[in-house]
């Protein structure tokens, strides 16, 4: 795979998909960060 | 060095292996012989009252026939295949997503890996009684209630009176706890498909779906075999979570590894019973495991 040139839907894509994972690294943390 | 290990080889297996036998398999296969009798805890109780002589009180299968006929076991044990069902498609789901975003990322995967493994250090109980204070306070008083964010009835008040919401709130936490260690697993998985299937599948004109059903999938094969049958052992063993959030109390709400811990004390102190109970639920998860094992070895794909 050619990962030295992206589209912008690419870079879209990867801007979205680092935001979903943010998310879910949140939800992830807030349970125990609750408790502190 | 094979005549190194031959002779070394007992010396250095017979103390692990004697710890095994002592602690796992001869308890183990008394438990079993207790199951066919009276066993009391420090007597057995035969047809002409207490006895020391295990065979004077040989019931045969009357344990057995007496847990199945018991509501709370059957009640314990739909439970527990409900949840088991849910939390095995749940788990898989949210840890294949959290391991192909990781990939496709390929930044700051370290911070997501070690954040999304966080509550797999977390024990059991200390687990359960987070959960609680989140579903008693958290989601009932400041997200979902009625003065709530966003009232969601639902997600409200989830370790009262409802199975189903029971069964949600425990689902919440199996998923949040199991899916960062099956993240993990899928992520080795990932790390071991070469590029070149993708680089092949991308100049014959694959989409991102084709080669995710077509390469992904299939080569992941080895890792589903991994992860689903530690869910399913996993989820069916499952005790400190669900006595932590039911306090152990009502009949129906029970997982079936809590409600053989409680059986001792529904039928007196009748050992023979809980030991019995104890075997079919090892006899249920083992069946279950093994053929699953069995089922999705045959789909593996073999590496050439």
């Amino acid at each position: 795979m050619n990962n030295s040139v992206q589209t912008t839907g690419q870079k879209l894509g990867k801007v979205v998909m680092f935001i979903v994972l943010l998310i879910m690294g949140l939800v992830t943390i807030f349970p125990i960060a609750s408790c502190l | 060095m094979s005549k190194l290990y031959k002779k070394w080889f007992f010396p250095f297996v017979l103390p692990a292996f004697a710890i095994f036998l002592i602690v796992v398999l001869i308890p183990f296969i008394i438990g079993i012989f207790y199951s066919f009798t009276g066993w009391r805890g420090s007597f057995f109780m035969g047809p002409n009252g207490r006895t020391t002589n295990p065979f004077e009180s040989f019931l045969g299968l009357k344990n057995y026939i007496a847990a199945f006929k018991q509501e709370s076991f059957r009640s314990a044990f739909l439970f527990s295949v409900k949840f088991t069902v849910l939390a095995v498609i749940a788990v898989n789901v949210v840890a294949l997503a959290q391991a192909l975003l990781v990939n496709a990322i390929g930044k700051a995967v370290c911070v997501f890996r070690a954040t999304f493994f966080l509550p797999n250090l977390l024990g059991g109980l200390s687990l359960g009684f987070i959960w609680l204070f989140i579903f008693n306070n958290i989601f009932t008083k400041v997200l979902f209630g009625k003065e709530g964010v966003i009232p969601i009835k639902f997600l409200t008040y989830m370790t009262d009176k409802d199975p189903n919401k029971l069964m949600f709130a425990i689902l919440i936490m199996a998923v949040w706890q199991m899916s960062g260690y099956m993240m993990v697993i899928y992520t080795a998985g990932l790390a071991n498909i070469s590029d070149d299937y993708y680089e092949a599948a991308s100049i014959d004109g694959a989409n991102a779906f084709q080669k995710f059903f077509k390469i992904t999938i299939p080569m992941l094969m080895p890792s589903f075999t991994i992860v689903f049958f530690l869910v399913l052992s996993r989820c069916f063993m499952l005790l400190d979570q669900n006595i932590a959030l039911t306090n152990n109390a009502p009949q129906g709400y029970r997982m079936l590894a809590a409600q053989v811990l409680k059986v001792t004390n529904d039928t007196n102190g009748n050992y023979g019973i809980a030991q019995a109970e104890a075997v079919i639920f090892f006899l249920v998860v083992a069946t279950i495991s093994i053929t699953q094992t069995v089922i999705l070895k045959g789909k593996e794909v073999e590496m050439q």
